[in-house]
């Protein structure tokens, strides 16, 4: 707990949290365009389009900024030489531990806001559907796992490397192979990387009549093995990522 | 005498190449040792190890007479303060919120931030961001954050470098204090042969990964003790003249080594080689100073 406080300590005046809210506010404005003509139909299935949404959105704008966040919560370790005094008085993988953590909690507070942004939609629109707590949950679930997922690989990409840039760099490509999983259904693709399982997570789907320009949105079943797959993933990333910096000489 | 840090075959091998080759360090108590060596001779490295930051190849590290390894180490390290290299801070924090978050890590009292604070001279600056401070100013920051916990044992490495001469002067005077003032001991590395010579009562040169000399200081000032060297057409027969008459001496490059004497007892060796018919070419007093004998340990230029 005391070495978590010091990484809470060290975020002073770094603004860290400020990436997050800033992403939901970018995500509200892409919201408030993409549904603001909505028709008594739409406001039938509001949160499901919110659903749908929301996910795409995330699968643009969450992996940057969480490589931004996993940067700025390391390289004040790599800019002020800190590794050989900290490693005198901690252990390295409790510094990797609490690095995870700290960011864990940016995500899990971004997550929850997320949510919060759903409640507020489905009450400015006054969406006509009944709240599908089940999906909302997978939503919840899906975002929050597949987040903790990317926020480590870019902790441990920028823990290993000393220019910010190329963390930064592979967060950038990852999130096109994410965009690009979103729009190839049938290929395997979302399922080989992490920054595809904002669209695996998804549970919504929808059929769209080009003559009556009508969108009928419809739930689809939850993909417990792909997660399963991934936190099997995000495990061993883990425990390598750790190994990695633990073994890495300061 | 308690050594505080003692090594033992203490190896460090990067690829094919040995940085360190068997170091057999002690570091007595109460002691300021200056690790001295050329740059890259394997001072940092070693000086991690003892840390336990670089895995040893080989050997063993003795921290107050424990063993250390990766489960007791950071227990022993807690009585140890380090500054490694180039000194380690946030720059967007204070100076006193970077000395917050190494307190928190030791564990130690709140109060202690400004005793380090004032031991290293910095009150006024404390609340200024470290990254607008000078190396100078730096340099103390790394210390103040090493004086935390009131170690027993500090291992500074360079701590001089990048200063102007008065901060130069400033943190040897400090060094200097510790053992007195806190009981300290303080293991100092430096490539500067005048600067341990200024702050150390005891000192090991490292050369090319291998510790070549270590003893005290005083030790070390009395290979710097005059000796009279002959020059003669005869070395042999000189230096039995000179045993016949109870003079220690030794052939040397072509020249015999005397001890420092009386003038009297000089001349009265020279009429004495005289009368023996050896043949006397010169007399000369040869005294090495530190550098002679830095230089002839290490065999290379010794930087100033």
């Amino acid at each position: 707990m005391r070495s978590l406080m010091t990484e809470i300590k060290k975020t002073k005046g770094r603004f860290v949290w400020v990436m997050l809210p800033a992403a939901l506010l970018f995500e509200f404005a892409w919201i408030f365009w993409a549904l603001g003509k909505m028709d008594a139909q739409d406001l039938a299935q509001g949160y499901y389009m919110l659903l749908l949404d929301l996910p795409l959105v995330n699968t643009i704008i969450v992996p940057l900024i969480l490589a931004v966040v996993a940067s700025r919560l390391c390289d004040t370790e790599n800019k002020g030489n800190t590794y050989k005094l900290l490693c005198t008085l901690e252990e390295k993988g409790t510094l990797f531990r609490d690095k995870f953590l700290l960011g864990s909690l940016y995500v899990l507070g971004f997550v929850l806001l997320q949510l919060a942004l759903i409640a507020f939609f489905g009450f400015y629109y006054s969406m006509t559907q009944e709240i599908p707590w089940r999906e909302i949950g997978y939503f919840f679930v899906s975002t929050l796992v597949v987040s903790l997922v990317i926020l480590l690989l870019q902790i441990i990409l920028s823990l290993m490397m000393d220019n910010q840039l190329y963390p930064l760099f592979i967060g950038l490509i990852g999130t096109f192979i994410g965009l690009f999983s979103w729009f190839f259904p049938n290929l395997p693709l979302r399922y080989l990387v992490p920054w595809g399982y904002y669209c695996v997570g998804c549970t919504i789907n929808y059929n769209y009549y080009e003559e009556t320009r009508i969108m009928e949105c419809y739930t689809i079943p939850f993909s417990f093995a792909g997660f399963a797959v991934l936190i099997l993933f995000g495990i061993l990333l883990y425990a390598y990522g750790r190994f990695l910096f633990v073994k890495k000489e300061v | 005498m308690d050594i505080a840090v003692e090594t033992a075959g203490l190896s460090k091998k990067y690829g094919k190449a040995m940085s360190v080759k068997n170091v057999d360090l002690k570091v007595p108590e109460g002691s300021v040792y200056g690790f001295l060596g050329p740059n890259g001779a394997g001072k940092s490295t070693t000086m991690k190890m003892i840390l336990g930051l670089v895995k040893a190849t080989e050997g063993e590290v003795r921290i107050f007479g424990e063993e250390m390894n990766p489960k007791n180490r950071l227990k022993l390290l807690r009585d140890t303060g380090s500054l490694i290299e180039s000194p380690a801070y946030y720059g967007h924090l204070t100076g006193r919120e970077n000395l917050e978050i190494v307190r928190m890590l030791k564990g130690a009292e709140k109060k202690e931030i400004d005793e380090a604070l004032s031991i290293v001279r910095m009150k006024n600056q404390q609340n200024k961001k470290a990254g607008a401070y000078s190396l100078g100013m730096k340099q103390r920051l790394g210390l103040a954050a090493a004086l935390l916990g009131r170690p027993k044992l500090l291992l500074l490495d360079e701590p001089t470098n990048g200063l102007d001469p008065a901060g130069i002067q400033e943190m040897r005077e400090l060094i200097c204090a510790l053992p007195k003032k806190y009981g300290m001991t303080v293991m100092v590395s430096s490539h500067l042969l005048s600067e341990v010579d200024q702050m150390a009562t005891h000192t090991g040169i490292i050369h090319k990964g291998e510790l070549i000399f270590q003893d005290s200081m005083a030790h070390l000032h009395d290979h710097s003790k005059k000796r009279i060297i002959l020059r003669t057409q005869n070395n042999g027969a000189a230096a039995r003249v000179l045993e016949e008459h109870n003079c220690p001496c030794r052939i040397a490059e072509n020249k015999v080594s005397l001890p420092d004497l009386e003038d009297d007892r000089v001349a009265y060796l020279i009429s004495v080689l005289v009368r023996e018919n050896v043949g006397i070419v010169r007399v000369e007093e040869e005294q090495k100073n530190l550098e002679d004998i830095f230089l002839s340990l290490t065999g290379k230029q010794v930087s100033l």
